[in-house]
């Protein structure tokens, strides 16, 4: 077993006292908390300082930790309790979250087990435990999203048997609800982590992440379409054939259109559960990659009779 | 075939995190977490997104050990910036669109 030395983990001096554990540990817990850093590895490094802070800012616990690292110094191979190992640490963890289920070896080893015969004298501890929540990402199609449909979704949730944490892989058939949207979060009750004894399972939360779609963005419950129109178009007006999540539809584009105007299809967006929303058609003119020489020879045409300064501001700026 | 829950009652909410009403109601004053219709508080329906803000909350409460008042105050922070990130990955999608030939 390797030995962890809660001081080193912490940062602190061996003599350290209360308030110097307490500020270290605040200082790394903000750094480290899996809320506040979703970067690899900082949920581990969280879980090993919050362990740390369980043991040293307890007294008991802490003059035993201070015997146990005492004694792993005169250790040469790897850790061992000293013979007959037996604390007297009252300290229970169970009203902390982030520690069910997730101390170390070392630490159940070591501090566990007599909290486990603490505990058993204690009432509050033949309560049984529920299992932890547990969330996973969930990928779907915009087309997907505009109606009902059954998912498959496969997952493995962190067990702890008989003090041996391993997994189980879990395989569900899901009803996604018509018009969920991105980020939302469904709720699938008692298919997260078991139970402790008699305890009801967790739940598992699904997290909506909408796929990005080739033509559509999502805001909120609209849809925003990017439309390509020609100049001739642009200038002229015309009717074109737009695209929904539901089949092509016919728009009008009145003359002299702009450039990053928005046109409004109502009722074409996505439909929530209590609101439909809109999808924008937003006016890209695009030049032709090439030009022929009669085509040439319009727009110099056009040129000399426009009466058009599209930078007519910049000069009235000076 | 798994029933999906969308929301989740007062009661359960409390039921689940092992927390007590007046703490929920400490939530929602400090702006954590608004129920779905301002009803009497007894009714108070929640959806599972503001579940996971709630279990948030709580975990930087006693992780952190800070008072309900900054908590309230990194989760709203923590929810602009997730706001943010994701209009302006939306902003940049359609920018790529408009500028690309």
């Amino acid at each position: 077993m390797e030995f962890k030395d809660y001081y080193v983990i912490l940062g602190v001096k061996p003599d350290a006292d209360s308030k110097q554990i307490k500020t270290a540990y605040r200082k790394l817990a903000r750094q480290y908390h899996p809320d506040m850093n979703s970067e690899a590895g900082a949920e581990d490094k969280f879980k090993e300082v919050a362990e740390a802070y369980e043991v040293l800012k307890n007294k008991t616990r802490r003059a035993e930790f201070d015997e146990l690292r005492q004694y792993s110094s005169q250790s040469k191979q790897g850790f061992r309790p000293p013979p007959g190992w037996q604390g007297s640490s009252n300290a229970s963890s169970q009203n902390n979250p982030q520690f069910d289920g997730e101390f170390s070896d070392f630490f159940n080893s070591m501090f566990g087990a007599r909290n486990r015969n603490f505990n058993n004298k204690n009432s509050e501890f033949n309560q049984p435990m529920r299992g932890q929540d547990a969330e996973i990402e969930i990928s779907v199609l915009l087309e997907e999203s505009i109606a009902e449909h059954t998912r498959t979704v496969s997952y493995r949730l962190p067990v702890n048997k008989g003090g041996q944490a391993t997994h189980i892989d879990k395989r569900l058939n899901v009803k996604i609800p018509k018009g969920v949207i991105e980020g939302e979060r469904i709720r699938l009750k008692g298919q997260g982590s078991p139970g402790a004894g008699n305890a009801s399972a967790g739940d598992l939360y699904l997290h909506i992440r909408l796929v990005p779609h080739p033509l559509f963005d999502v805001e909120g419950h609209n849809l925003i379409l990017t439309l390509p129109i020609s100049p001739w178009e642009a200038a002229l007006g015309t009717k074109v054939e737009v695209p929904t999540l539901t089949g092509k539809i016919s728009l009008t584009i009145t003359p002299n259109a702009q450039s990053g105007k928005k046109l409004r299809i109502k009722g074409r967006g996505l439909q929530g559960k209590a609101i439909t929303g809109d999808l924008f058609a937003i006016i890209k003119v695009v030049m032709p990659a090439t030009t022929s020489a009669e085509a040439q020879e319009l727009w110099q045409t056009l040129a000399k009779t426009a009466d058009f300064d599209p930078r007519a501001q910049w000069s009235s700026s000076k | 075939m798994i029933s999906t829950l969308i929301n989740i009652s007062v009661d359960e909410l409390c039921e689940l995190e092992k927390i007590e009403h007046e703490l929920i109601i400490e939530i929602v004053e400090y702006g954590i977490a608004t129920p779905i219709e301002s009803t009497e508080y007894e009714h108070w329906v929640f959806d599972v997104s503001s579940v996971c803000w709630i279990k948030k909350a709580i975990r930087l409460h006693q992780d952190l050990e800070i008072d309900w008042i900054a908590v309230g105050l990194v989760i709203d922070l923590m929810q602009q910036k997730e706001n943010l990130l994701k209009e302006n990955e939306r902003y940049q999608q359609q920018l790529t669109r408009f500028i690309e030939t």
